[in-house]
């Protein structure tokens, strides 16, 4: 027997004649026997010990007030937003609805020259 | 009840002084200048007016079209909120259309933002019986929302309106009246 098959055998508990045999003679393996018993007998010792009692304190929260503030913010900028703020348009994705003709928006070189080109979708698709 | 009544007469006078303070209030008209052009694939020189010699210059470096046609232009007025059309018949071809939005908002500083909700044009070919016009035969339609900005010229357009496989386009110019 040598080392490299005669660890492997130490680390899965295994103590055959061969074993304590190169043991014996062995000192490398010997090192290796002693550090697995320290292991073993450390792990022991863990499992008898008691964990502390871990306690968790959850803060209380108010789960409405975010929501009653938010409502406030809201009416109040509903209240004094400008009128003359651009209108929201509603996007739509040509992609939804294939009847619905695509618009290209095209910039010039010129700036004062803006081009949207209508793009009819094929029947039938 | 005393203070609440007082917080929304508050609430209310507030919202009634930034309605009159608003560009809104103050702007009467907004003028639309539409130019009808048509694009061909036929070799000729542009027959367009001056003001929108830029313009073309710019469709003739986008589309492949050989040159464009002025048919028709009008001028459309209406009133911020309001819905507005006309219609009319393009000389050569004597076909009739129907220019016309649905509703025309400004918004922002000078230049103005002129937004436009479901601005239609449709060009048709009228049929007659006994020297009388009795329907109408749409030919084609072009019916979108924009967005311009006061004096950019806005080129709207969509190719192959007739067999030939002309181009329709429109050349818009908003101008705010106050």
């Amino acid at each position: 027997m040598n080392c490299e098959v005669c660890q492997p055998l130490l680390g899965s508990g295994e103590r055959s004649d061969a074993v304590e045999e190169h043991l014996r003679a062995c000192p490398e393996c010997q090192a290796v026997d002693r550090d697995l018993s320290a292991n073993a007998i450390a792990l022991e010792t863990l499992r008898s010990e008691a964990m502390p009692a871990l306690v968790m304190k959850i803060p209380r929260r108010r789960p409405y007030g975010w929501v009653a503030a938010a409502a406030a913010a809201g009416l109040l900028i509903g209240m004094l937003a400008p009128r003359n703020a651009p209108p929201v348009r509603r996007a739509v994705s040509s992609h939804l609805n294939k009847t619905e003709p695509l618009r290209i928006k095209m910039l010039t070189p010129d700036p004062d020259v803006v081009i949207y080109w209508i793009v009819e979708s094929p029947q039938g698709e | 009840m005393k203070p609440i009544i007082w917080l929304a007469a508050a609430a209310a006078a507030l919202v009634w002084g930034q309605e009159k303070a608003s560009p809104d209030a103050a702007i009467k008209n907004v003028e639309l200048t539409v130019y009808l052009l048509s694009g061909t694939q036929a070799a000729a020189s542009d027959d367009v007016p001056q003001d929108l010699a830029s313009t073309v210059k710019q469709l003739h470096s986008v589309f492949s079209y050989k040159s464009y046609k002025l048919s028709d232009s009008l001028v459309l007025r209406g009133r911020p909120g309001d819905t507005a059309g006309t219609s009319g018949i393009l000389p050569e071809s004597g076909l009739h259309y129907n220019f016309g939005y649905r509703r025309v908002q400004v918004s922002g500083g000078k230049p103005y933002m002129v937004h436009i909700d479901f601005l239609h044009i449709a060009l048709s070919s009228p049929i007659s019986r006994d020297g009388k016009v009795i329907n109408n035969n749409e030919l084609a339609s072009i019916t979108t929302s924009l967005d311009l900005a006061e004096g950019q010229k806005t080129v709207v357009g969509k190719s192959s309106f007739n067999n030939a496989g002309d181009a329709l386009i429109l050349v818009i110019v908003p101008k705010v009246i106050e």
